[in-house]
């Protein structure tokens, strides 16, 4: 299972209703695969699964060969060692720091010069310098989105998480920014799990289609 | 106006103030953040003492901590000195009872945070740690610190817990509120009178403090 996201799992909820992902993609190089499925089939819960901010009842998680969870042998990675980057459906932007603070976040451990470089450098790549001294509420939903997503791939993660980035953003942004996410992502070179419940997005965006039914 | 008095109240205040911040902080964290199914029953304890009344609370410490409980021969025997009509022993009951005006707030400045940014710190690499330092804290600044303001202005009118676990001794466990206590039962209506406006205005003023804290907090 080396080179490959293999994940098997059950979620159970506390009514009784059970939610099942059986996923398998590329895990060393770009690939997007979307979780496609109605309001409430529980694509958010599965992508946090996947994060490690939730556990699953049963099943396992494997990335590259490195079990993430494991129901049976109690394996549960938190969030923090799996090195994976989410993106959340209402960007999560820490508003008490600027846009630069919130994208050199996840930095902490590198010099700050070099941070500043790094913080500079996809600032332009991503078209939002001169945004550095905002807070949050100060810039568009489109460039919060932007923000969001440097702040993610500024840390090189292993496994890129999408929670309906475009959602927030009017139909016009959505989409522009549905044809320009996949050149982005593309240029980072990593594996991408998706969720939204729109199909043009689905279809604009995936190598890899999941669809999910509600109680499945 | 009883000086020893003022004094004894602002220390014993300081320092259940800072007890509380201690151990109140972690204590809020986990009751805002916990999903645990008996959680309500360490909310319940939490919240006794404001539904009891404080001599109850004052006779309970008491006989918990008297030199015939186990409480009280251990602290005998690690500082050779007794708990009850002692400073620590009214510091003990002050702890306890002032537990829920600062857990309260606190939970409830916790509890007022977005989840998503905790989650966010976490999947940006942070530790729990780090992210309680640089990501928990400054969002919830306003709301702790009118906690620890309403704690400090609760503990300054103490009286029933004091004086069942203190009782009166002049320099050691006699607070304002007892002090007034005392010159309303020695007809000294002007030194009543004197003291309990100055608590007056303390508290009035303390009270500002905290509903401007808690308005800037909810407001950003």
């Amino acid at each position: 299972m080396s080179g490959e996201l293999v994940a098997g799992f059950e979620k159970h909820y506390p009514g009784g209703a059970k939610i099942r992902c059986e996923l398998r993609m590329p895990a060393t190089r770009f690939f997007i695969t979307v979780l496609i499925g109605p309001s409430g089939c529980g694509k958010t819960t599965l992508l946090r699964c996947l994060a490690g901010l939730e556990r699953p009842n049963s099943g396992c998680i494997v990335f590259d060969g490195a079990c993430w969870f494991d129901a049976t042998t109690r394996i549960h990675r938190s969030p923090q060692d799996r090195g994976i980057g989410f993106l959340f459906q209402d960007y999560a932007l820490f508003p008490h720091l600027t846009v630069a603070q919130n994208i050199g976040y996840g930095l902490q451990s590198i010099p700050s010069d070099e941070r500043r470089k790094r913080v500079s450098t996809i600032m332009s790549q991503f078209q939002i310098d001169g945004l550095e001294s905002r807070f949050p509420h100060q810039v568009s939903g489109g460039q919060q989105q932007r923000v969001s997503l440097a702040r993610v791939l500024i840390r090189k993660p292993r496994l890129l998480l999408l929670d309906e980035p475009l959602s927030a953003l009017d139909e016009e942004l959505r989409e522009l920014l549905r044809g320009q996410l996949r050149g982005i992502l593309r240029d980072f070179d990593i594996p991408v799990v998706m969720v939204t419940h729109d199909q043009r997005e689905a279809q604009a965006l995936a190598d890899q289609v999941v669809v999910l039914r509600p109680n499945e | 106006m009883d000086w020893p008095a003022a004094f004894l109240t602002l220390k014993i205040a300081f320092a259940t103030t800072v007890i509380l911040f201690a151990i109140g902080i972690p204590l809020a964290y986990w009751l805002a953040m916990s999903t645990w199914r008996g959680k309500f029953v360490v909310e319940a304890v939490v919240a006794l003492p404001i539904v009891l009344p404080p001599t109850v609370l004052g006779f309970y410490i008491l006989m918990a901590t008297g030199p015939q409980s186990v409480v009280g021969q251990a602290y005998e025997q690690a500082t050779g000195s007794r708990l009850p009509f002692s400073f620590a022993g009214i510091l003990l009951g002050s702890v306890l009872f002032n537990l829920p005006f600062a857990v309260r707030p606190f939970t409830a400045a916790f509890a007022s945070m977005n989840r998503r940014l905790i989650e966010a710190s976490w999947c940006l690499g942070e530790t729990r740690w780090g992210t309680f330092r640089r990501v928990t804290l400054p969002l919830c600044w306003h709301g702790l610190l009118a906690g620890v303001v309403l704690t400090f202005a609760h503990t300054i009118g103490e009286f029933g817990v004091v004086l069942m676990v203190g009782g009166n001794i002049p320099g050691v466990t006699r607070t304002l509120s007892i002090s007034i206590y005392d010159d309303v039962q020695s007809l000294n209506y002007t030194s009543a009178s004197q003291t309990s406006l100055v608590l007056v205005l303390f508290s009035f003023t303390v009270l500002c403090i905290a509903q401007m804290l808690g308005r800037k907090g909810r407001s950003t």
